[in-house]
């Protein structure tokens, strides 16, 4: 069943709607105030969020948008806006408004239910998400690094991969890896929306390896508090005892003891220059010898290549 | 001399003790007249108390020494045989006294 | 006939869904909130300074949706992981008491203030991570709050009791829901999906011979509900202070010396409590004249 969150303070989905819609098994949930609307969003997030445009005090429809696009667990939440013809001809600022779809009021029932079909599938259809951390995959991640270095501003093409992985995976089991991935892409997708939100990209490629993607200026800043928050997170996902030790013993691949140490972060960034390069292969050749050098340090590392300066 | 919140800081007070940052430095010295770029600075430095001359800002409803020590004696009334919490109680009635001795 | 009473109150406490906050607080982190300029780790600091957000923002980062249940005992670590935009909808969705009474106010200052005892037993006794403990000082009576707001009028009888008859809160609680507020919060952590690392302190807070795993920080928050008491930071008509557990102090193994040295520390950092506690009050009044 799936619920569909709607918000609006006047009476748009009518009887008629409500039964024809739940009859196609969707369970609506209609919600007249902001406050428990973003509730919902919070603690228990619906499949779907219709709401008005005309819904509550001036900022609520951003608040509750904003709960929404916000949080990276919940951007596959599709968001139909409900607007009246005035509006739709007038035009909206799409970009404030950041919704997958809108609707005209009023509308049948099945006309709704047409939309709504439409904006799932075009979810399923747009995302090459990673289904662990919801981050855009691989084709979003070669666009992306091919934007930036198409691009007349310097970008720094970062890529963080976490160290030790394999053998935390052996030791604790790879519930608890995927839970380290998942607080890795959370770090990085919070520091890079606080610090640098506008133009950045964050994407994941696989298994414990992530690119973001920000400014040159912001590079340093956000490699730094990337790093910073790990290291405050860390701790919670090793027992106390292996963490007192600092290390822990496991065997390796070839079935050798050998001592490990705790969970790093290193980051290997190239600096794309402007119009330097011209094809995203060539960043990720040097990204790896980059990453060759800055895993061999100690600890949690960043480290920036400057050879598109030359 | 009194302890107040830098919040309650005004222009024209004058501190009894010399003002210290997180870092132990020396910010403001003992008889320093309060401005108000020095309060500003004090409240700044996210420095929650200070120590001035007198007793410039009245507490309301304030307690006597005697009413105050009455509350503590209240308080532990019921542990009086646990000797640990005896020596807390001890301890919080000696600092009440000395501060009161300070102002 | 008992057992029905206390499964009733039981699931009448699981389904507590919103607790209400202080208007101050909410209407100082709103403001935050608008201005561009503010860190996350800004706000981080002030919900850490609050009872009742700073176990939402546990239920939170622990839910099942976010990803990490029974993981995250440190506050600074669930703000890292929710990051600014959930913290601002989390301050948007709370709701604040509709009547606030000298009480709230009381039993926020002693929370925050028991927190900041268990800071500086918990560093001064070399605990692993002394902001775990602090964090389980702080939310240590979240129970309170719940059978408050969920068992209003009983709420009221008990209140009734504590005055009329001259007992505790925690006597009150035994004699007539059967169930006292530090097990109640215990469910309620435990309901949550907090770490076991904080359920426990909580639960057994007022018992802390019965804690089985977290010893050590049963007893530093037993004991810094004591000594905040002593320090004057109790609420209500119930002013004494609690019975001190041996085997808890036992564990703890101060010296005269060393309470000295505790108590100095406290009286100090509590200045912080007071500042912060009159920034609220005024931020409460700016906003309704605004």
């Amino acid at each position: 069943m799936k619920r569909i969150l709607v918000a609006g303070e006047k009476i748009i989905i009518t009887q008629e709607h409500k039964i024809v819609l739940e009859a196609r098994g969707y369970q609506l949930l209609l919600m007249k105030d902001l406050h428990s609307a973003i509730s919902l969003i919070l603690e228990d997030p619906p499949d779907m969020l219709i709401m008005e445009k005309a819904f509550g005090e001036e900022k609520a429809p951003f608040a509750l948008l904003n709960a929404v696009k916000g949080c990276l667990q919940k951007t596959n939440i599709p968001v139909i806006l409900i607007i009246d013809e005035k509006q739709a001809l007038s035009g909206l600022d799409w970009q404030r408004y950041a919704v997958d779809d809108f609707i005209v009021s009023p509308f049948t029932p099945e006309l709704l239910r047409a939309r709504m079909q439409l904006a799932e599938a075009r979810m399923i259809r747009v995302f090459d998400n990673n289904p662990l951390s919801r981050l855009p995959g691989n084709t979003s991640i070669l666009q992306a690094i091919q934007r930036a270095i198409d691009s007349d501003e310097s970008h720094g093409v970062c890529y963080i991969d976490i160290d030790n992985f394999k053998p935390y995976n052996d030791r604790y089991g790879f519930s608890q890896g995927d839970d380290v991935i998942l607080m890795v892409a959370r770090i990085a997708v919070n520091v890079i929306d606080e610090l640098a939100r506008e133009g950045s990209f964050v994407g994941h490629v696989g298994g414990d390896d992530f690119v973001f993607i920000v400014r040159e200026d912001k590079v340093k800043p956000v490699c730094e508090r990337i790093l910073a928050n790990f290291e405050v997170v860390r701790n919670m996902f090793i027992p106390a005892e292996d963490l007192k030790a600092g290390c822990y013993v496991e065997k390796d691949r070839q079935g050798r003891e050998t001592v490990f140490g705790l969970l790093s972060l290193s980051i290997a960034v190239v600096i794309t220059g402007s119009h330097h390069f011209s094809h995203y292969g060539e960043v990720s050749t040097i990204a790896s010898e980059v990453k060759h050098f800055v895993k061999k340090k100690e600890g949690s590392n960043y480290m920036i290549d400057r050879r598109s300066r030359g | 001399m009194q302890q107040i919140l830098s919040l309650q800081a005004a222009e024209g007070m004058v501190l009894a003790k010399e003002v210290m940052t997180a870092e132990g430095r020396v910010l403001c010295g003992k008889g320093t007249v309060l401005t108000g770029t020095i309060i500003e600075r004090i409240r700044k430095m996210g420095i929650g108390n200070i120590t001035v001359e007198g007793h410039p800002v009245p507490v309301e409803g304030e307690k006597s020494l005697e009413e105050e020590l009455r509350d503590v004696e209240e308080r532990f009334s019921r542990v009086k045989h646990v000797p640990p919490l005896m020596y807390v109680k001890k301890k919080i009635m000696q600092r009440k006294v000395a501060s009161r001795k300070a102002s | 006939m008992e057992d029905i009473k206390k499964t009733q109150f039981r699931r009448a406490l699981r389904e507590v869904k919103n607790l209400p906050t202080l208007p101050g607080i909410i209407a100082k982190l709103t403001r935050m909130a608008e201005d561009p300029d503010t860190t996350t780790e800004q706000m981080g600091k002030v919900i850490s300074k609050d009872h009742i957000l700073a176990a939402k923002l546990l239920k939170l980062v622990n839910s099942a949706f976010y990803g990490f249940p029974q993981r995250i005992s440190s506050l600074n670590s669930a703000i890292i992981l929710l990051g600014f935009n959930v913290i601002k909808s989390l301050i948007i969705s709370s709701s604040i008491f509709e009547l606030m009474e000298s009480q709230d106010v009381e039993l926020w200052e002693h929370s925050l203030g028991c927190a900041v005892v268990c800071s500086v037993l918990a560093k001064r006794l070399d605990v692993s991570d002394p902001e775990e403990v602090s964090t389980a000082g702080l939310i240590h009576d979240i129970g309170k709050v719940a059978i408050k707001m969920e068992l209003k009028p009983e709420f009221e009888m008990l209140k009734q009791m504590v005055h009329d008859r001259q007992i505790s809160m925690l006597e009150a609680e035994k004699e007539m829901l059967g169930i006292d507020h530090a097990e109640a919060g215990g469910w309620l952590a435990k309901s949550w999906n907090l770490p076991a690392k904080l359920v426990e302190p909580i639960a057994c807070h007022h018992n802390p011979q019965d804690a089985k795993d977290e010893q050590l920080s049963t007893a530093i928050v037993h004991f810094s509900d004591i000594l905040i008491r002593g320090l004057g930071y109790g609420h209500g008509d119930d002013v004494w202070v609690p019975s001190l557990s041996k085997t808890a102090w036992q564990l703890l193994n101060l010296t005269q010396q060393d309470l000295n040295e505790i108590i100095d520390e406290v009286e100090e950092k509590l200045w912080d409590v007071k500042g912060f506690s009159l920034e609220i009050q005024a931020e409460l009044e700016n906003s309704m004249t605004s």
